[in-house]
């Protein structure tokens, strides 16, 4: 299998840039819910109860799982309107792995603030991620989008959608990244990159809010074809705003 | 043939257990088959692989024993505040890599109480990760649980590990341009209707360039392409599409063939195409991927 998880990408992307309100920006606030916390988050997300939509059992293809954003560890979620996708189940479980060695690794365990960007926005397969240059026409909804139980529908008026703002960065690397936030030059990147990705993998960024500590996986020059493959924590810098 | 060790467990387990997040905590792993030490240490090496913090409990051999004992065992061992209270691992059989290992939940989602779930030994520490922080659900994992071993060995199951690769037939993925600022979601809900609810390996096409922007954007395609199959090489390298005009729909696409050696490692592989062996002919975008397919398969000639 390939090591991509371009789906998640794309179901965040839409959250961040698309969907009609509550619009969810880059900042998240893990708290360590409890497991009830966290399971309310998941059925306010349209994800439970099970089987959720995306289950066999609701006659959708084997081998997928639903995806929430903001995620179900983040206070985030407490505000409701999450939307979500069903995915890959393998690239959710990912998506899991990296947001649990984060909270490990950069929060050192505790609660924690930190900032969702997105690598390489405009790669192949990943949808909705350069949508803050053109909501209007790159934010059409293609039916595995929802809010809740119900299919998401493309922001209506140009005052909502006027207020998606992004920036598109070049980091010193050669990865194009995309935040919310209006960032500096020289700013450090610290990118959780899987060991073997292919470049046009979408990536997945996530920064600390208090030290500009940044995370992703991201992008590697060869072999497509890895399975599990190791992660690596690589420094990276934002070198300029490309838009 | 090997005994069956009883693996029934209670539908519940104590409640104080479950308070607060655990994220972090080792995971236990335990031992119903009779491992040798190297053979056991092997498998936790397995399971952690350098990115999980997985532990042998400090008792884990319960050979011979009933899945029941672990569970004992566990609820004790969990009252320490060391070990994860609600997530670990029993290996039942010594083929752990044929049969995969049981995942025990001692509080599957708040709803189904203590359940398990057979599933690959090189997934299950993933999965109690993704469970811990609610990035996906307990029944979830159920939907694609291995089968058990009873089941395998009356012929219920099937091969357990049998590659879903070997059930495809071979497919072709086309590269995706637009030199046009044509929509590209909308490009590909057109070309590949159903793309969204496939696993990405079986898509047909794949977005592979937006060349707007630059002056030449058709040159760019031509520059661009055996450099993108080499960096994604489940592409095809001959044929692909571009959709060089806004509107697709009213419009359609260009079918492209390259005519190159697809040899994706040469020191030139951005100067390979030009206009000179590329060659396009125009085509309605409903019937753009099922025409390549054909191309591709030679079922059908390249008609300019």
């Amino acid at each position: 299998m390939t090591w991509t998880i371009k789906e998640i990408c794309t179901n965040m992307c839409w959250g961040a840039y698309c969907t009609k309100g509550p619009r969810f920006g880059v900042t998240f606030n893990w708290d360590k819910a409890d497991k009830t916390t966290k399971r309310r988050r998941r059925r306010s997300a349209g994800c439970a109860p099970n089987p959720n939509r995306c289950s066999t059992k609701k006659n959708y293809p084997k081998g997928h799982s639903c995806d929430e954003y903001p995620f179900a560890s983040v206070k985030e979620a407490d505000q409701g309107g999450q939307v979500n996708r069903c995915v890959p189940a393998d690239q959710n479980s990912r998506q899991g792995n990296l947001i649990g060695k984060y909270y490990q690794s950069s929060c050192g365990g505790n609660p924690c603030q930190f900032i969702v960007g997105f690598g390489n926005p405009n790669s192949a397969g990943v949808k909705y991620c350069s949508a803050f240059q053109d909501p209007k026409t790159m934010c059409v909804p293609d039916g595995n989008e929802f809010k809740g139980n119900n299919p998401d529908v493309q922001p209506p008026n140009k005052r909502d959608l006027d207020q998606v703002r992004g920036y598109l960065y070049m980091t010193e690397r050669g990865t194009e990244v995309s935040f919310d936030h209006d960032l500096e030059p020289g700013t450090i990147i610290h990118s959780v990159r899987a060991i073997n990705e292919t470049l046009f993998d979408e990536t997945l960024k996530l920064k600390r809010r208090d030290d500009y500590d940044y995370y992703d996986d991201s992008d590697n020059d060869d072999e497509d074809d890895v399975d599990d493959p190791n992660l690596e924590v690589v420094e990276d810098k934002i070198a300029y705003k490309i838009v | 043939m090997s005994m069956q060790p009883d693996l029934t467990l209670p539908s519940k387990a104590p409640t104080e257990l479950f308070h607060g997040d655990a994220l972090g905590k080792p995971f236990a792993v335990y031992m119903l088959a009779d491992f040798q030490d190297g053979e056991a240490e092997e498998l936790r090496k397995f399971i952690a692989s350098d990115e999980y913090d997985v532990r042998f409990a400090p008792r884990y051999n319960f050979a011979g024993q009933a899945l029941r004992a672990v569970f004992d065992y566990h609820l004790k061992l969990a009252e320490g505040g060391i070990y994860h209270p609600t997530l670990f691992v029993v290996a039942v059989q010594k083929t752990w890599s044929k049969d995969g290992v049981l995942l025990v939940s001692l509080n599957c989602d708040g709803e189904c109480g203590v359940d398990t779930c057979r599933m690959r030994a090189e997934d299950v520490a993933s999965a109690m990760v993704n469970l811990e922080i609610a990035n996906m659900d307990w029944e979830e994992f159920k939907d694609s649980e291995l089968p058990s071993v009873e089941s395998v060995t009356a012929g219920l199951g099937g091969t357990i590990f049998e590659s879903a690769d070997n059930k495809k037939p071979p497919h072709h993925t086309f590269g995706i341009y637009t030199t046009a600022g044509a929509n590209m979601t909308n490009i590909r809900v057109q070309l590949e209707p159903d793309w969204d609810r496939k696993q990405p390996e079986d898509y047909i096409c794949e977005f592979a360039g937006n060349m707007t922007a630059y002056p030449d954007p058709w040159g760019e395609v031509l520059s661009y392409h055996p450099f993108v199959c080499r960096r994604v090489k489940a592409l095809h390298r001959q044929l692909f599409i571009c959709a060089d005009k806004k509107d697709v729909e009213k419009e359609g696409v260009l079918l492209c063939k390259m005519d190159w050696d697809g040899n994706i490692d040469r020191e030139d592989v951005l100067e390979v195409g030009n206009n000179e062996n590329t060659k396009t002919r125009r085509c309605p975008v409903g019937e753009a991927a099922s025409t390549l397919v054909e191309i591709a398969d030679h079922k059908r000639e390249w008609e300019d």
